[in-house]
């Protein structure tokens, strides 16, 4: 055993572990063991669907092994949760939801196997919305992940947004060192922000898609959730690459992201979208988006006001496409091949489809699909979802002309408002998809985006700073981020200060 | 074969009513793996053997496209004259079926690879009708249920989920069944003679649905039913006389004809109501957000396009005017590439280049069918060779032998594999053209048999092959016929002076 | 093509036998609310004329405009255990599930 404690342990960066492991002065074993206990510390937060400790203790013993012939992996030994809308080989594999909570894949996602190359050592699967389909873990069937923060005055348990919500709560409560989200329409970014954290969403196409459970396929891209931008980026390069299993996912080099983080923005233009200065936007949040602005300047960048005229539309159209691609994408659960089935006596194969389906699914999982199957349907399919693709194209063209004018980043807020209580949470669903206002055009048009913690609310709660890149920007982007990490200077949660409830 | 010219199909002929018919043929691409995934596409396998996780639609599996499959489809769609698009994509067709493992399946809905072609279908007399094609496009396979194993229990086989198919849309051209089955048979041999699609109804890799609709001569057309999967060619006339019927029936009671999939019942004849279709049969049809367009390159379609192999229209023709055969000859020889092939072969190896063929020809259509299908053979495995047959073609039209006696060499040759002129040295066949002998033995016949004779003067033509015969037999059966021929004509009319 | 911003609960109905979920009855009234209001709300989409924009498909296509083609070859399946795996019911290799009524 080395000589450290498991919080010093716990609180290294997944950079300074590397530097640590590599010289010997820390083992894998020990790093993970200090992450197990604290999983078992916080388990009242809800984090993991399922734990996988054994597979861990051993995949860490095989890195120090190749720490001490002196040939590890590039990310040999380093605490890795993944979402549970990731496939893993003979791993449970739950989407959060009833139907699929018996269903262990033979096979690992694409990202999963990157990453287990690369040598991290995965401690478990996490909670999520079901399907992917929140912005609270509110709606899984595991029952909903608490945010490790919490508002010192009020001590009312906050949600740690969704859909990646177990997997950004865990980093945040040091339950993992990173993990691997989602994001359909801002699902990794508005957990990231609401736990203090850095997440990034990648270009569409850039992670492949193969093995991670599908929400709307046009607009699902697999991220990371780090605690500094330097591990993004160091995680992200293990992820990202194209895989000719998946048909939508590009071919184009990755390039080592760490090597473009100086911090410097001479010479970049930083497009601030006039749009985005939404009525319901939280004082806290137009504030910190002010300083923003301030801190990319001092960092040598050129501000200017520009404008995404159909910013406003981005919302209701990801309501129609995402609903009407994840009504057909979750039509293949239906109780035959995989999932449970619902027991009972059925007179025929639709009687056991109708309650496999109707009983297997959550409120929202089953409210969305009927959106989805409607917005198709003979005689609506035109006026809504042909309507929503039209005005998808005019939605990314916005981006595409501001790009064109030689703004290489945007900077807004990444979420309108704080963590909000589990407790009272908005109850119309309307209310609730307002969280994703200024996540969803950048995923309509594809783009790499990253939420990077920066202040904190009236109530010490954390908020996060969006920055929004051209496809295939990533690089140029962790670096914008690096330098609003440098500027912002955010403490994360200290260790000590992780809430677990009783 | 052809069939009989229209017949009656109760109302095909009568002039109250205009039978309107389309066809949806759904052709099993002949490939190595299935349109989506790398799983095989072989033909009955053990049970989901031939699955892949992709076929099986687990959580998070996609689909990849399979490039040989792309281009059977453009091959396919260039040889039916039709426009192959530069630019197709794939749609997601939505229902819950227990075969159907995705919940929807993949198909080309809004921008098929293939708009506009036709084919030409060609009556017993020579005169054709061109049959228009709406469109020709890629989607996949559903995988096969049992209904017979359990009282109340569907067993499901993933093999065939996912095997790529072409689905061929005709206009409405088809007048009656005699027609459809024409133009069935003219497609199933134009995607045999190119390789896409083996086109076995009975291993189920080539499926038509039926769409039916009566209407009065020039009227606007009537509500057509749809009648699914009939697997045969009996079957698909049974069906379209059935559903003639009862639509006419329903017309003539003033009972709307109601617009439904029906299902062809052939143990009963009929055709019934597939209502649980009906009820769900909207199918949400949408982009299939997992695919990009397939974008081809022109250059690359007139490679292919350069690279088709003769198609059987164009080879018939040839023969006609190639080898001076009348159409019905060289129709049934470019039914099927490799009897087309079986016969260029034999071409090659024949002696007369201008009495050969026709004789190679009848050959062929005669006795070494009537011998394939005896020993239900398929044109491939035949132990007579092309050249071996036409070997013994050129011994007949080298006078070697006659007609008669190759038949049974011609026996000798399929059971021995030998060379038809060992075997005809062998068994001591050659032909007898010495005159004199001939004149001799036919004198001995006429002597044997005085009534005959008379009774021949007297205007009994026929006995005339009653003395050939008998003649020929003297002789063993080698005896030159025409030989024995005109020296009895002689005799007789010498003998009757 | 007509919009109507309100579900009412038969089309309600229709739509979960069209998805094949079953709904309960009590649920019906509320769900046609809820997906009406959410409706309504997405009809702000008909503000913006889109007569000449070409429908969006997928990001990639943005970048790369055509699929990827697959080699032909057999490299996948054979793998029945794992197929049936996770099955509910199996019986003579085969995926059972409740008689299917034509
Ligand atoms: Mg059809
Ligand atoms: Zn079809």
């Amino acid at each position: 055993m080395s000589n450290f404690s498991s919080s010093e342990l716990l609180t290294l960066t997944g950079v300074e572990a590397l530097g640590l492991l590599k010289k010997r002065e820390i083992s894998s074993s020990e790093l993970l063991h200090a992450y197990l206990s604290q999983i078992e510390k916080t388990k009242n937060l809800n984090l993991f669907i399922t734990q996988t400790p054994e597979e861990a203790r051993r995949n860490a013993q095989e890195s120090d092994q190749r720490y001490a012939q002196g040939n590890p992996l590039p990310l040999d030994g380093l605490p890795f949760a993944h979402k549970d809308l990731f496939c893993t080989k003979d791993i449970l594999t739950t989407a959060a939801s009833e139907i699929l909570s018996n269903f262990t894949p033979c096979y690992d996602a694409t990202v999963v196997a990157k990453l287990k190359e690369a040598g991290v050592t995965m401690v478990g699967k996490t909670n999520a919305d079901e399907f992917a389909m929140g912005s609270s873990t509110l709606t899984s069937h595991y029952g909903p992940s608490i945010n490790p923060w919490i508002c010192a005055q009020d001590q009312d348990p906050l949600v740690p947004g969704g859909s990646s919500g177990g997997s950004t709560a865990a980093v945040a409560a040091y339950a993992a060192l990173a993990s691997s989200g989602t994001d359909t329409g801002g699902s990794i970014r508005q957990p990231a922000s609401y736990c203090g954290l850095v997440g990034i969403k990648p270009t569409y196409g850039r992670c492949s898609r193969y093995g991670i459970i599908a929400f709307a396929s046009s607009l699902d891209q697999a991220g990371v959730h780090t605690r500094t931008v330097d591990d993004a980026a160091l995680f992200l390069t293990h992820m990202a690459g194209h895989d000719p299993k998946d048909a939508t996912s590009v071919k184009c080099d990755v390039p080592h992201y760490p090597d473009f983080l100086t911090g410097c923005l001479k010479g970049i233009r930083i497009g601030i979208p006039k749009e985005y200065h939404h009525a319901q936007l939280d004082t806290d949040i137009s504030h910190l988006w002010e300083k923003g602005i301030e801190w990319v300047k001092s960092r040598g960048a050129q501000v200017e006001e520009v404008s995404l005229p159909h910013t406003a539309l981005a919302l209701p159209t990801y309501y129609i496409i995402a609903p009407a691609e994840a009504s057909s994408n979750l039509a293949r659960y239906d109780g035959v091949r995989f999932g449970v089935r619902h027991k009972g006596e059925h007179e025929d194969l639709n009687e056991m489809y109708e309650q496999t389906r109707g009983k297997g699914f959550g409120a929202e999982v089953r409210r969305r699909v009927l959106l989805g199957t409607y917005v198709l349907s003979s005689g609506f399919y035109d006026a809504y979802f042909k309507k929503a693709q039209r005005v998808r194209s005019l939605i990314a063209q916005d981006f595409t002309q501001v790009f064109s004018k030689g703004i290489d980043f945007l900077l807004t807020p990444t979420t309108p408002t704080p963590a909000f209580s589990i407790k009272t949470p908005p109850t119309d669903p309307l209310a609730m998809y307002f969280n994703d206002v200024f996540s969803t055009p950048s995923s309509l048009a594809g783009l790499p985006a990253i939420s990077v913690p920066a202040g904190l609310s009236h109530k010490n709660l954390p908020l996060g700073l969006q920055l929004i890149g051209s496809p295939f920007s990533e690089g140029p982007l962790l670096n914008a981020a690096k330098a609003l990490e440098l500027e912002a200077n955010f403490t994360p949660l200290p260790l000590q200060n992780v809430y677990i409830p009783a | 074969m052809t069939s009989p010219r229209p017949t009656g199909s109760s109302v095909g002929t009568s002039t109250s009513w205009e039978v309107v018919i389309g066809l949806e043929v759904h052709a099993q691409i002949v490939s190595n793996s299935k349109l989506f995934s790398s799983a095989s596409t072989q033909f009955a396998g053990p049970p989901n053997t031939q699955v892949s996780f992709v076929d099986g639609g687990f959580p998070g599996q996609l689909p990849t496209l399979n490039r040989f499959c792309v281009e059977q489809a453009v091959r396919t769609g260039l040889a039916l004259d039709g426009q192959v698009h530069t630019v197709s994509s794939f749609d997601r067709k939505n229902y819950f079926y227990a075969d159907l493992p995705t919940g929807y399946q993949i198909s080309q809905f809004f921008h098929p690879i293939m708009t506009g072609g036709h084919l030409d279908i060609e009556f017993d007399h020579g005169e054709s009708k061109r049959i228009r094609i709406n469109r020709l496009h890629l989607e996949q396979d559903a995988g096969k249920s049992f209904h017979d194993q359990h009282p109340h229990k569907s067993y499901i086989d993933l093999n065939r989920a996912g095997v790529g198919l072409m689905e061929i849309v005709s206009e409405p051209d088809l007048s009656n069944a005699e027609e459809a089955i024409l133009y069935l048979k003219k497609l199933r041999s134009l995607l045999r003679a190119i390789g896409s699609c083996n086109a076995n109804m009975e291993e189920g890799n080539f499926r038509a649905d039926v769409n039916i609709s009566l209407r009065r001569p020039g009227g606007a057309l009537g509500t057509r039913c749809e009648i699914k999967n009939v697997n045969s060619f009996k079957f698909i006339q049974q069906a379209i006389a059935y559903e003639i019927d009862r639509q006419k029936t329903l017309l003539e009671a003033s009972q709307p004809v109601v617009q439904e999939t029906r299902l062809y019942d052939p143990s009963l004849g009929e055709t019934r109501s597939m209502r649980s279709k009906e009820e769900a049969h909207d199918y949400r049809y949408f982009p299939d957000p997992d695919l990009l367009p397939v974008i081809l390159e022109p250059s690359w379609i007139e490679e292919v396009r350069a690279s088709l192999p003769e198609l059987p229209a164009a080879k018939q023709k040839r023969f006609m005017e190639t080898y001076g055969l009348v159409y019905y000859e060289a129709h049934l020889l470019t039914e099927d590439v490799s009897v087309a092939h079986f016969f260029e072969d034999g071409i090659k190896h024949l002696d007369d280049p201008v009495a050969g063929p026709k004789l190679l020809s009848s050959w062929i259509l005669g006795d070494f069918f009537a011998k394939l299908n005896k020993e239900n053979l398929s044109i491939d495995a035949s132990p007579v060779t092309p050249s071996m047959l036409a070997a013994l073609i050129s011994l007949i039209t080298k006078e070697v032998i006659s007609g008669r006696i190759a038949k049974e060499v011609f026996i000798h040759m399929w059971e021995t594999q030998k060379d038809p002129l060992q075997i005809v040295e062998l068994h001591n066949l050659v032909q007898i053209d010495d005159k004199s002998l001939i004149q001799e033995t036919a004198e001995k016949v006429l002597a044997d048999n005085p009534d005959m004779v008379a009774e021949y003067h007297q205007g009994r033509d026929k006995l005339f092959g009653f003395f050939v015969g008998q003649t020929i037999k003297q002789l063993g059966g080698k005896a030159n016929p025409s030989l024995v021929n005109s020296i009895l004509k002689t005799l007789l009319s010498a003998d009757r002076n | 093509m007509t919009k109507q911003n309100t579900i009412s609960p038969e089309t309600v109905l229709k739509i979960s036998k069209l998805a094949c979920i079953s709904i309960q009855k009590e649920e019906i009234t509320h769900l046609s609310k809820e997906l009406s209001s959410i409706l309504s709300w997405i009809e702000q989409l008909d503000l913006v004329p889109t007569d000449h924009v070409d429908p969006f498909l997928n990001p990639t296509a943005q970048n790369f405009p055509t699929i990827e083609l697959r080699p032909d070859i057999i490299a996948d399946g054979n793998i029945r255990p794992e197929i049936l795996k996770n099955a509910p019911e199996v019986a003579l290799d085969m995926f059972v599930v409740p008689r299917v009524i034509d």
